[in-house]
C-alpha cells in the first residue's frame, strides 16, 4: 500500500513540560495512502506526540528532535505556517469555533494553488462527504452535536488540501455507528492516497480501518508493527485496561 | 422649546455622539476581538492631534495629507505597544496591559508637553470654515465630514467583521487564539493589525474633531473615559452597540448641558452608566 520516500517522519521526537518529560524519543515515517493508529492509555502522550508534529501546544510544550515534511525540517516552523504546507490537525476536545458560523470555518480556511503532491478535495465534495454540514451552513459551531463538530473540523483540515492529516480522538463522545462511518470515510481518502496518523482510544474500531499501529505508554513507543499486533498482549491490555474504566 | 432649538441640539449631539463613537472604534474592536485594553487611547487622541497640528503648522501639510500621516504614526505607535506587551498579551494579564498603557498614556503626555509646550493651539481645519444651513438649523462641513466618515467606518468595519475571512479570523482570534492558528490563522499578524486600526482610527477621529475646539497637551482624560462608556454600554466589543452608545451620550449630554447644567453632564452620563450597569451588565450589542 505504501510507496516511495516518507511525506512526513519525525526523528527522535521528545517534548518537556516543563521539567517533566511526556514523551522520549518518538520516531515515525508516515507514507502516501497508508493509515497509522496511535494507541495508548490515558496519559501516555498520545496527543502530546500529534501536536509536536503540527507544532502545536495549548500549554507550554518544549519540543526537541527533527521533524520533516517531504524532506525539508519544519521543526522550527510556526502551527499555521505549517498547517498551511500541509500539516492538518484536527486537535482533541475543542476543535471547532462555538461562535463562527459553519460557512466561516470554511472561509478561514485559504485554499492553496493545484500542486499534485497536495491531496485534493473540493467543497463540492466535503458537502457530499458530510452532507449535514451543508444543511448547517449557517448555523454556529457552538450549535452542531458532538459528531457535527468533528465533521467541521475534519471538512476543514480536508479542505486545506494536507499533505498529512493528524487525528486525535475523533470519536470522543460519539456514537458507535458514527465513529464507524466517520473512520470510513477517513480510510476511503486514505486509500485516495492522504497519509493518515488516527490516535484513538477505541482500539477495536482503530484496529479496522489502520495500516499500522504504533503503541506508547508513559512517553515511549514501546510496539510498533502491521494490523497483526492486534493480538499483542500489551495492546489487548491497554484495550482491556480502557473497558474496565 | 421650538422646533429649531430642539433640531440644533439633537444636530450637536449627533455630530458630538458619531465623534465619540470614532474614537471608541478601535478600542471596541481591541476589546471585541482581541479581550484587550488600552488606557493609553485618549493620549494617543490627543497626540494625534498634535501631530496634525504640527504638521500643518510647522511643516506646511495640507489638512488631509497631515491626517493621514499622523493616521500612521499612531499605527506605529500601537504596533510598537503590542510589541513592548507582547508577553502580557500572551497571557491575557489584564491588570498589567492596564498598568503598562497607562503608563505609556503618561509618558505621552509628558512627552508631548515638552515637545509641544503648555499653549492649546488650534488645528485649521478648511472644513471648519464651510458653514452650512438646514432650515434654521446649522453646521460646519466639518460636522458633515464627522458624520459620514463615521458612518462609512462602521459600515466598513461591520462589512468586514461580517462578511470577510479577516473578519471571520478575527472572531476565531477572539474565540480561541490558540485554535486559531490549526485553521492557518497568523495571531500576532491579526493581532497587529487589529492594533494599528487602533492607532489610526483614533487619528483619523483625532483630525476630524480635534479642529473643533483649541488643543492641549493635557487632553485626553475625557477621551478615553467616554470610550470606557461607550464600549461598555455598547456591549463590550458590538461594533453597532458603540455605535448607538456614542450617538446617545452625544445626545444626552447635548440636551443635558442646554437644559440643566454643562457642568454636570459628564456627572450625568456616569450616573446613567451605573444605572445601566447594574441594570444590563451586557450592555446594548450582542456579540458584533
Ligand atoms: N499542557 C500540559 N502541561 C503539562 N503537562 C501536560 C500537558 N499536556 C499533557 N501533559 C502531560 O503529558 C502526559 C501526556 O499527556 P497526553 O499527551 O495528553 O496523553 P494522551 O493524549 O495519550 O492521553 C500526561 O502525563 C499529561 O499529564
Ligand atoms: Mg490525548
Amino acid at each position: 500500500m505504501t510507496t516511495g520516500a516518507a511525506v512526513m517522519s519525525c526523528r527522535d521526537v521528545s517534548v518537556r513540560y516543563g521539567a517533566s518529560v511526556a514523551l522520549h524519543d518518538m520516531s515515525l515515517d508516515m507514507h502516501r495512502g497508508e493509515m497509522i493508529g496511535v494507541l495508548g492509555a490515558n496519559g501516555a502522550g498520545k496527543s502530546t506526540f500529534v501536536n509536536a508534529l503540527a507544532g502545536w501546544s495549548r500549554g507550554a510544550a518544549a519540543v526537541s528532535g527533527e521533524i520533516s515534511l517531504l524532506g525539508r525540517s519544519i521543526a522550527r516552523v510556526k502551527p499555521h505556517v505549517r498547517f498551511r504546507s500541509g500539516v492538518a490537525l484536527v486537535s482533541e476536545g475543542k476543535n471547532v469555533f462555538g461562535r463562527v458560523s459553519v460557512s466561516d470555518h470554511f472561509r478561514l480556511i485559504r485554499i492553496p494553488a493545484p500542486e499534485d503532491t497536495r491531496f485534493r478535495v473540493t467543497a463540492d465534495e466535503i458537502f457530499e462527504l458530510f452532507p449535514r454540514l451543508a444543511e448547517r451552513r449557517s448555523h454556529l459551531g457552538g450549535q452542531l452535536s458532538g459528531g457535527e463538530r468533528q465533521m467541521l473540523a475534519l471538512a476543514c483540515a480536508l479542505l486545506s488540501c494536507p499533505r498529512v492529516l493528524l487525528l486525535d480522538e475523533p470519536s470522543i463522545g460519539l456514537a458507535p455507528m458514527i465513529v464507524t462511518e466517520l473512520l470510513q470515510t477517513v480510510r476511503r481518502l486514505v486509500d485516495r492516497g492522504l497519509p493518515v496518523l488516527l490516535v484513538e482510544q477505541n482500539a477495536e474500531a482503530a484496529l479496522k480501518v489502520v495500516d499500522r499501529v504504533v503503541l506508547l505508554e508513559t512517553g515511549r513507543k514501546v510496539l510498533e508493527g502491521g494490523r497483526e499486533v492486534a493480538g499483542d498482549s500489551r495492546i489487548q491490555d491497554a484495550y482491556l485496561g480502557k473497558r474496565k474504566e | 422649546m421650538q422646533l429649531s432649538y430642539f433640531l440644533q441640539l439633537l444636530l450637536n449631539g449627533t455630530v458630538a455622539g458619531l465623534g465619540y463613537a470614532l474614537i471608541a472604534i478601535g478600542w471596541t474592536i481591541l476589546l471585541g476581538m482581541a479581550r484587550l485594553v488600552n488606557f493609553a487611547h485618549g493620549t494617543m487622541y490627543m497626540l494625534a492631534a498634535f501631530v496634525t497640528w504640527y504638521l500643518m503648522r510647522m511643516q506646511g501639510f495640507e489638512y488631509l495629507p497631515a491626517i493621514l500621516v499622523s493616521c500612521l504614526v499612531l499605527a506605529v505607535l500601537c504596533i510598537v505597544m503590542q510589541h513592548m506587551m507582547a508577553r502580557q498579551i500572551q497571557t491575557q494579564d489584564l491588570t498589567s496591559i492596564m498598568i503598562i498603557t497607562l503608563g505609556i498614556s503618561y509618558i505621552l503626555t509628558g512627552a508631548a508637553g515638552l515637545f509641544f509646550g503648555g499653549t492649546p493651539q488650534n488645528i485649521a481645519s478648511p472644513l471648519r470654515a464651510l458653514r452650512l444651513t438646514v432650515g434654521d438649523v446649522r453646521l460646519t462641513g466639518l460636522d458633515l465630514t464627522i458624520i459620514l466618515v463615521t458612518l462609512i467606518i462602521y459600515a466598513a468595519v461591520w462589512l468586514v467583521l461580517r462578511r470577510s475571512r479577516i473578519g471571520a479570523a478575527m472572531r476565531a482570534l477572539a474565540e480561541d487564539g490558540k485554535l486559531a492558528q490549526l485553521y492557518g490563522i497568523n495571531p500576532a499578524l491579526l493581532l497587529g493589525g487589529i492594533f494599528a486600526f487602533e492607532g489610526a482610527s483614533v487619528a483619523l477621529a483625532a483630525g476630524l474633531i480635534a479642529p473643533r475646539a483649541p488643543i492641549l497637551t493635557t487632553m485626553g482624560f475625557q477621551e478615553v473615559i467616554l470610550t470606557f462608556v461607550i464600549v461598555v454600554i455598547g456591549g463590550i466589543g458590538s461594533v453597532p452597540g458603540a455605535l448607538v452608545a456614542g450617538l446617545a451620550i452625544g445626545i444626552f449630554i447635548s440636551f443635558f448641558s442646554a437644559l440643566v447644567s454643562s457642568a454636570f453632564a459628564l456627572s450625568a452620563v456616569f450616573a446613567t452608566l451605573l444605572v445601566f450597569l447594574v441594570a444590563r451588565p451586557s450592555g446594548f450589542g450582542k456579540g458584533i
